[in-house]
């Protein structure tokens, strides 16, 4: 007759507990988002929003069906839902930049247009010299139809891992928020500070 | 006192040993099975994974999970043009494939709209942009909630497809999942899509 080997019996529960907690800690991993998400930097309509790669001041918004660029021979373009032009002021403050941009409006997400082309804001940034213009995105007409609706501009460069992003919250109702039947993208105002 | 307790436990786990020491090779491969398929359930290892392949045809609709998407016609040509606008020019050995397809986005994320579907069979095939039917504009990502009619676009060799062939095309399956980087994304199912043969007509 032998006692048992308590010796064994601890190392094979302990083997079969390690195992069932790596399995717990496996199902509840912290999501991506969790561990490499940007920073937030938050600011309002009108207040400049810096980060460390980027600044930006929205400035107004324009919502209607149509949009042209202001040049010869520029065709008007129908928008699948309505067009949503955030007019902004951006500058990048390290190094020459191209901007990430994404529009959220309710549950959905935007990214600007490529149906007008490359844009200034939607191209590379430059430090020193601050870029007027706009952001434009094609959105669902009922999004944005709706009294008190805010939209959220997202803004970063790069692939936003662990670096700024501007968010700057937009109400619709503003005043500085124009609705009309034709949005017309003027020519780039660039200032040197 | 601990004698008749200690005589029946000791007398239990000697039985057991004596059992185990009568196992032969078969029932040691049997409980190395039994170990490994317990340990890898706790990670999903008897997840269900069930091919499912849906037979469609041009006109009906398949939905993605991402895009609703009903592809209608196929279009072989030399050149693209939108209006007096050239596209893509003609260039040696080279012909652009066309797919029309009506895609509605129901998800809550902007997306390609080419990225689900595959023209089956053909070798060095290139994705453009798709187009706008009604406009000849170029349509990155359709955005949530809406819906457009595209011509999905690839560059491919001028023998690999003839007009009145009938093109195989598998739309795939799309699943929303966290990227590996970070953020919300979605990827395609690795089992499950719908196949349909197109035929490629000329162009209108």
């Amino acid at each position: 007759m032998r006692k048992p080997n308590w010796r064994r019996v601890v190392r094979a529960a302990a083997t079969a507990s390690v195992i069932g907690v790596a399995a717990v800690l496996w199902h509840n991993l912290p999501t991506p988002d969790e561990v490499y998400g940007p920073f937030d930097v938050e600011a309002v309509m009108g207040q400049q929003a810096t980060g460390r790669d980027i600044a930006a001041t929205v400035t107004g918004a324009r919502i209607a069906p149509q949009i042209r660029m202001e040049r010869l021979r520029a065709p008007t373009l129908d928008a699948l839902g309505t067009w949503v032009a955030i007019d902004s002021e951006a500058i990048a403050t390290r190094t020459d930049a191209v901007t990430r941009v994404e529009l959220v409006v309710g549950p959905n997400t935007y990214v600007p247009t490529s149906r007008l082309g490359v844009l200034p804001l939607t191209g590379s940034l430059t430090p020193g010299i601050a870029t007027r213009s706009s952001w434009v995105f094609d959105v669902p007409a009922e999004l944005v139809a709706q009294r008190g609706q805010h939209a959220s501009l997202r803004v970063w460069i790069g692939d936003g891992r662990m670096d700024s992003r501007l968010v700057v919250d937009i109400p619709l109702d503003d005043s500085r928020i124009s609705r009309s039947d034709l949005i017309v993208i003027g020519p780039p105002t660039l200032v040197g500070t | 006192m601990e004698p008749a307790r200690g005589s029946a436990a000791t007398t239990v786990t000697a039985r057991f040993r004596q059992w185990l020491a009568g196992w032969g090779l078969k029932e040691w491969r049997r409980a190395g099975l039994v170990a490994v398929l317990v340990a890898t359930a706790a990670f999903g290892g008897l997840d269900t994974v069930n091919k499912q392949i849906v037979d469609t045809k041009p006109g009906e609709m398949f939905d993605t999970g991402r895009f609703e998407m009903t592809v209608q016609r196929a279009t072989l040509v030399d050149e693209v043009r939108a209006g007096d606008r050239l596209i893509a020019g003609k260039r040696p050995g080279r012909r652009f494939l066309g797919l029309v397809a009506t895609v509605r986005n129901t998800s809550t994320l902007p997306g390609f709209m080419d990225k689900p579907v595959d023209p089956v069979g053909i070798p060095d095939i290139h994705a453009l942009p798709a187009m706008r039917l009604a406009d000849g504009t170029l349509t990155g990502a359709l955005g949530p909630g809406l819906t457009d009619q595209v011509v999905l676009l690839w560059d491919v060799p001028a023998d690999a497809i003839s007009v009145g062939a009938e093109l195989q095309v598998h739309i795939w399956k799309e699943l929303k999942r966290l990227n590996a980087t970070y953020g919300q994304g979605w990827v395609q199912s690795v089992t499950d899509y719908a196949r349909l043969t197109v035929p490629v007509g000329r162009p209108r």
